[in-house]
């Protein structure tokens, strides 16, 4: 073999090892859909469950016969890394689904402060966005997040079980106490599961700033945003923690509730094991995965002692971006402007509320949840907490105090004192 | 002068007509390198570079010197998870290597299932990890098998939260890292029990040495290389743990069971800190790599020595 065929051998080989590193790195350099008739929207999978989204696009292709809309579905678990990784490469969809606020590392707004998303512009419906949503769906820059749906966080319980149990809903936080302390006729008072990968905890923390700090202070969030305020040196905050470890103490949860899952302890309420479980409105699907035996309904979480301070948390959870490295951000504005005129319909698919109202006098919660409806009437609500913390690690570090809290590990003081010096403000690192 | 040099024209072209034949072998290997490299090196070497940086997977790194590795030694919650990986590494090598000796020794004797049982106990080293891991979570859990099965037969006082206790937790993370893996390691002390000279223990036996004195003076100095082997490959699995972690526990209760493997994991992927993420995955390396290294010498020297 001469000299030149053995160098044309291995420079074919580096050539064959660079294409293959290349291939490895997507090279999709059309980013999204060039191709102006399709349209590709990232989103979660939401495994089996309706999806609103579906008869969104197929209303819009009926409306559009020339546009082919895409979805990319991913894992729910896996959905934030996998956006992330199609924004920072040529992958990156004409719009995606994500979070709103700060809380998650590609929520809304963190993707938002790194220049990354698109302005919506003059979009209709961006004036009938709710002022308390607006924090989560625009900046001064313009509105770079089209909000869905809203949740609330309230008290799941099923009426026969309470009933039989002999334990009436807590209006205060003092009859919830009393309901830990008088043990709930052997079953679970309040179900929750603490294990790593469960929300509950921070549902339940949520509930209890909403009706102490941000009752006390309903600007809290945009104080300690600006560095006004600290966590430890707010006594609503105290109180708020305070009042989860005299929960703990009074015997409210599964003595193993640290090693369970949000999963099982859903499971606990709807086959009557536990009496109550604060969660989210949109997680309901996971308490009827225990097949109740009657219908569930969901009621305020008092986390006061004082009945007219209770609030209940309730805001945008998620919602619509366009990418700026999308292919096509007017088709997918145009996706958006369908989605928007129709967000009452769509909506009904899975039972959510539109995070912009239809109108007046229309349901601002699910039917099950029509008794945090005053609440909400009133404007006795706050936001989620963890919305309005730019930083990720600040919800690691509270959901990790509040176990420690119940393994009497660590103290309340401590808890905020760690989340205030792991605090980052917006941008900084 | 011409002349002079001609002899040594003539080694130098005689070295060259051997040389590329000796050459060939290697040039077979020049595409499997290639792609080593572009696949496996290269990738490594710019994940190493982006420890020095506080990428985000989104926008630019920025550079910052050794800023995520003084930050990674300043932090008390790093060191935490440095300290879980180390009590997890010290049992999890001082457990497998027992049980797989144990194992080894007690299958060494002539049984009619002798090979049965090596396959049964080697059996779960080929499962997935994470497959195993949450096989254990299911039974493990607050109101799993195990706690059921206690219940049941009225051993209810016995019934504990397996993975919700910080201390039960790395426990329970060890035992089903051994439950899993002892039969490998019990693989590797077989074939260095099996390479040992007969003679030697029958010797000491009619000697009159008692089975312990055998087996401490005799089988165990020999045993060395194929110890060496078993505490190298043990001590780099348990470093570099991550499955069995994220399974069972998720690195909770409140971060108790964290270790290297997981941190690197979350930082990137759940905080978005990809640079500080790399930082602590190149220190693992750089970990892993120097107690091999170590391992390797103080074997080397002790089997040198034994040998004499």
């Amino acid at each position: 073999m001469s000299r030149a065929v053995k160098l044309v051998g291995c420079l074919a080989a580096l050539a064959a090892c660079v294409a293959v590193a290349v291939g490895c790195g997507g090279g999709d350099d059309g980013g999204g859909s060039s191709d102006s008739g399709t349209l590709t929207i990232s989103s979660y999978d939401l495994g089996g469950a309706p999806d609103p989204l579906d008869k969104a696009i197929a209303g819009f292709e009926k409306e559009n016969p020339d546009v082919k809309v895409e979805v990319k579905r991913t894992a729910f678990t896996q959905y934030a890394q996998a956006l992330r990784q199609q924004l920072s490469t040529n992958q990156a969809p004409d719009l995606a689904r994500t979070a709103l606020g700060y809380g998650e590392a590609s929520s809304a707004t963190v993707l938002a402060e790194k220049g990354l998303l698109a302005d919506f512009g003059d979009a209709s419906w961006i004036g009938e966005i709710p002022d308390q949503s607006k924090s989560s769906t625009s900046d001064e820059s313009g509105t770079f997040a089209f909000p869905v749906d809203s949740s609330a966080i309230g008290i799941f319980y099923l009426p026969g079980v309470l009933k039989e149990a002999g334990v009436e809903l807590p209006k205060t936080f003092a009859d919830v106490l009393a309901a830990c302390e008088a043990g709930g006729g052997g079953k679970v008072v309040f179900a929750l599961g603490a294990n790593e990968t469960s929300g509950m905890p921070l549902f339940l923390l949520d509930s209890l700033v909403a009706s102490t700090a941000y009752a006390e202070d309903p600007e809290f969030g945009e104080k300690r945003l600006a560095d006004e305020v600290t966590f430890a040196d707010s006594k609503g905050w105290q109180e708020a923690l305070t009042q989860f470890e005299e929960m703990s103490e009074a015997g409210c949860f599964d003595k193993n509730a640290v090693g369970i899952s949000q999963e099982q302890a859903s499971l606990e309420l709807s086959q009557g094991k536990a009496l109550m479980a604060v969660s989210l409105t949109v997680t309901l699907p996971l308490f009827q995965a225990g097949k109740p035996s009657e219908e569930l309904k969901m009621a305020p979480f008092p986390g006061n002692v004082d009945a007219a301070q209770v609030r209940v948390p309730n805001a945008p959870v998620d919602g619509y971006v366009i990418p700026k490295r999308g292919g096509d951000p007017e088709l997918a504005e145009a996706f958006i402007e369908y989605y928007a005129e129709h967000r009452g319909e769509f909506a009904q698919v899975d039972e959510s509320i539109p995070a912009i109202p239809l109108g007046e006098g229309e349901a601002s919660v699910p039917k099950y949840a029509a008794e945090l409806e005053p609440f909400i009437e009133a404007g006795k609500v706050a936001p989620f907490a963890q919305n309005e913390w730019p930083n990720p690690e600040e919800q690691v570090a509270a959901a990790q105090g509040l176990v420690e809290i119940m393994l009497g590990a660590t103290e309340p003081d401590d808890v905020l004192a760690k989340m205030d010096s792991i605090w980052t403000g917006p941008g900084e690192e | 002068m011409a002349a002079g040099t001609a002899p040594a024209r003539r080694a130098g072209w005689v070295r060259q007509r051997t040389h590329p034949s000796r050459r060939v072998p290697w040039l077979f290997a020049v595409p499997a390198v290639l792609i080593c490299f572009g696949l496996f090196i290269l990738p490594a070497l710019l994940g190493a570079g982006y420890a020095f940086t506080n990428w985000d997977g989104l926008t630019s790194p920025r550079w910052l010197g050794f800023g995520n590795f003084t930050e990674f030694f300043g932090d008390s919650e790093s060191i935490d998870v440095l300290l879980h990986t180390l009590e997890i590494s010290a049992a999890y090598v001082v457990g497998v290597n027992l049980v797989g000796l144990g194992l080894a020794l007690a299958l060494e004797r002539t049984l009619k299932t002798r090979g049965l049982l090596r396959a049964l106990f080697f059996l779960p080293a080929v499962v997935s990890p994470l497959v195993v891991a949450f096989i254990w979570k299911f039974m493990l859990d607050a109101n799993g098998a195990i706690n059921e099965a206690l219940g049941a037969v009225g051993l209810g006082s016995l019934e504990k939260p397996w993975l919700g206790e910080p201390t039960l937790a790395l426990i329970s993370i060890v035992v089903v890292m051994i439950w899993q893996f002892a039969g490998y390691h019990m693989l590797i002390y077989s074939a260095g029990l099996q390479s040992l000279q007969a003679e030697l223990r029958e010797a000491a036996a009619v000697d009159g040495a008692s089975p312990w004195r055998r087996f401490r003076d005799i089988t165990l100095p020999l045993l060395k290389p194929a110890m060496t082997i078993s505490v190298a490959l043990s001590t780099i699995t348990s470093l570099m743990v991550f499955d069995q972690v994220i399974a069972l526990t998720g690195g909770g209760p409140a971060g108790s069971t964290e270790t290297l493997g997981t941190y690197v994991y979350k930082q990137a992927f759940v905080n978005g800190r990809y640079g500080y993420s790399a930082a602590v995955a190149l220190l693992l390396v750089i970990g892993v790599c120097a107690v091999a290294f170590v391992q390797f010498r103080v074997a080397r020297r002790g089997t040198a020595e034994a040998g004499r």
